[in-house]
């Protein structure tokens, strides 16, 4: 399903822009993506149409990645404070490691995005950037919604207990700052999509729409011309199953990072 | 010095890669970089090991580089405690080398498409993929990426493997992955990580297979297996 315009104000957002001074290129640790070996548009087309014939794309696998029905979708609306949560940035996190999961065929576990973000912001309701919850659930984890309820942002459900179960979520390799602040725009399409033909999920912060989301699938929205597949984190109830497809300049990523590999379990 | 092969071509006896390699290993005494002369003696070490390399990397090249380190640091060791090295520079090299080649043959898997000889216990089917994601290249094909996250195996997979606390057994980890909080059979079957990847791992408790990822038929592969056919 196409994003459209209507579409998009149905929820809360949150990505407030990366602050490059204090967290410039390269903070993060993870592999340089500059390593990352492209795979050539000439390829993407056919790529595209033998995942789609296999149904082996990440959308496919998150439909039967919880014990064969889909995984459902994040919400970060709902609940307290009017259901305006501007925590799409670890939401988006969250969702890719659970693809990854998903994609080992590891257990389905439905993981607290609000653990995360309302750890890193002391249970304010702020804004912050996809780099940002990556770097935090790499050292900390992130946890169980068992133990850690969504919606809730009190910092009492952070016990031992707690960040013990979260480590078992933690990804311990990753890409990271796939987005150049200013430039090579084009190069970071091109390593999103690059991933996300190998099944790796990618976090895709979207300043034109002050929203983080989870990118899994390239698209060729029409011939020669390709976009990506999100999953976004207003619940199932939106777009197609909590999934929609941007295209064009909409899809070149402001900033991205990538898991890749996580805890086995 | 005359190397004893025999047992190890035994054991890879249906692996034409393997004996192809232990028969260089062979005939590398005869090499003439490595004859001890005392002329030779005085250069022996930079000579000996451009020769380990030179051979390791063109002969057991796909066991990685530990297998190389292995050689290097056995002979380095051996120089050390034996000073007139150009009197047992053969004799060292031939003994670094098998020694190479004998723990390589313990570690790495056979690159032919029979399965290994002892069956891997399990109580039902089981399947594990070894991968590797974050090298810079794509390491599965398209193609084994494709059959891997398909539907199709899915299917296959979620219907036929045992299954621990609801999850069908089989796993597609990167050769990295953490296995701490894992089951104990994927921990042991992750001991593979030395291993070339992709590796596949198949096993119904009867029949197994350890081995290389086949770049299309990775659900013939596992069916021969769980099937016998």
């Amino acid at each position: 399903m196409r994003i459209t315009d209507d579409m998009l104000g149905y929820g809360a957002t949150g990505l407030i822009p990366r602050d490059y001074a204090s967290f410039p290129q390269g903070c993060y640790a993870s592999a340089p993506p500059a390593q990352i070996k492209l795979i050539p548009r000439t390829e993407w087309s056919e790529r595209i149409k033998d995942m789609e014939a296999t149904k082996s794309r990440l959308s496919d696998i998150r439909l039967r990645g919880n014990y064969g029905k889909a995984i459902p979708s994040l919400d970060q609306n709902s609940g307290r404070n009017d259901g305006k949560w501007g925590y799409c940035w670890a939401h988006s996190t969250t969702h890719a490691i659970m693809l990854v999961r998903a994609a080992a065929n590891m257990p389905y576990v439905p993981l607290s995005a609000f653990a995360v973000a309302a750890t890193i912001k002391n249970g304010r309701n702020e804004g912050g950037w996809g780099a940002q919850s990556l770097d935090f659930i790499t050292e900390r984890g992130v946890p169980d919604q068992r133990f850690w309820p969504q919606n809730n942002v009190n910092l009492a459900n952070g016990t031992a207990e707690c960040w013990a179960n979260a480590a078992l979520y933690k990804p311990v390799e990753a890409w990271a700052d796939l987005a150049s602040p200013q430039d090579v725009r084009d190069l970071t399409f091109d390593q999103m999509a690059t991933l996300l033909l190998q099944r790796i999920p990618v976090v895709v912060d979207l300043y034109w729409w002050s929203h983080s989301v989870c990118a899994m699938d390239l698209v060729e929205t029409s011939p020669g011309q390709f976009g990506i597949r999100i999953l976004n984190s207003w619940s199932d109830s939106w777009g197609d199953q909590g999934t929609g497809v941007l295209a064009g300049s909409k899809a070149i990523p402001d900033g991205a990072v990538a898991p890749t590999v996580v805890v086995a379990a | 010095m005359a190397l004893n092969l025999e047992p190890i071509k035994q054991r890879h006896q249906r692996e034409a890669e393997w004996l192809a390699i232990l028969d260089e290993c062979a005939n590398l005494e005869s090499h003439p970089a490595l004859q001890p002369t005392d002329k030779f003696a005085g250069k022996v070490r930079p000579i000996a090991l451009a020769a380990i390399r030179s051979h390791a990397e063109a002969q057991l090249g796909q066991t990685g580089p530990g297998v190389l380190a292995g050689l290097l640091g056995r002979l380095s060791g051996v120089k050390a405690a034996v000073p007139s090295l150009s009197t047992v520079t053969h004799w060292l090299l031939g003994a670094a080398i098998l020694a190479g080649i004998l723990w390589a043959s313990g570690r790495k898997v056979g690159p032919g498409p029979q399965p290994t000889p002892n069956v891997i216990p399990s109580d039902g089917l089981r399947v594990l993929v070894v991968y590797e994601k974050t090298e810079g290249a794509p390491l599965l094909t398209a193609k084994q990426q494709s059959e891997l996250f398909g539907a199709e195996l899915a299917g296959y997979l979620n219907a036929n493997c045992t299954r621990e606390n609801s999850q069908p057994a089989y796993r597609f980890l990167d050769k990295d992955s953490p296995m701490g909080n894992a089951p104990k059979w994927w921990q042991d079957q992750m001991t593979a990580r030395g291993d070339v990847v992709p590796l596949l791992v198949v096993t119904n408790g009867k029949r197994s297979y350890r081995g290389p990822l086949p770049d299309g038929g990775i659900l013939a592969k596992i069916k021969e297996v769980n099937e016998g056919k």
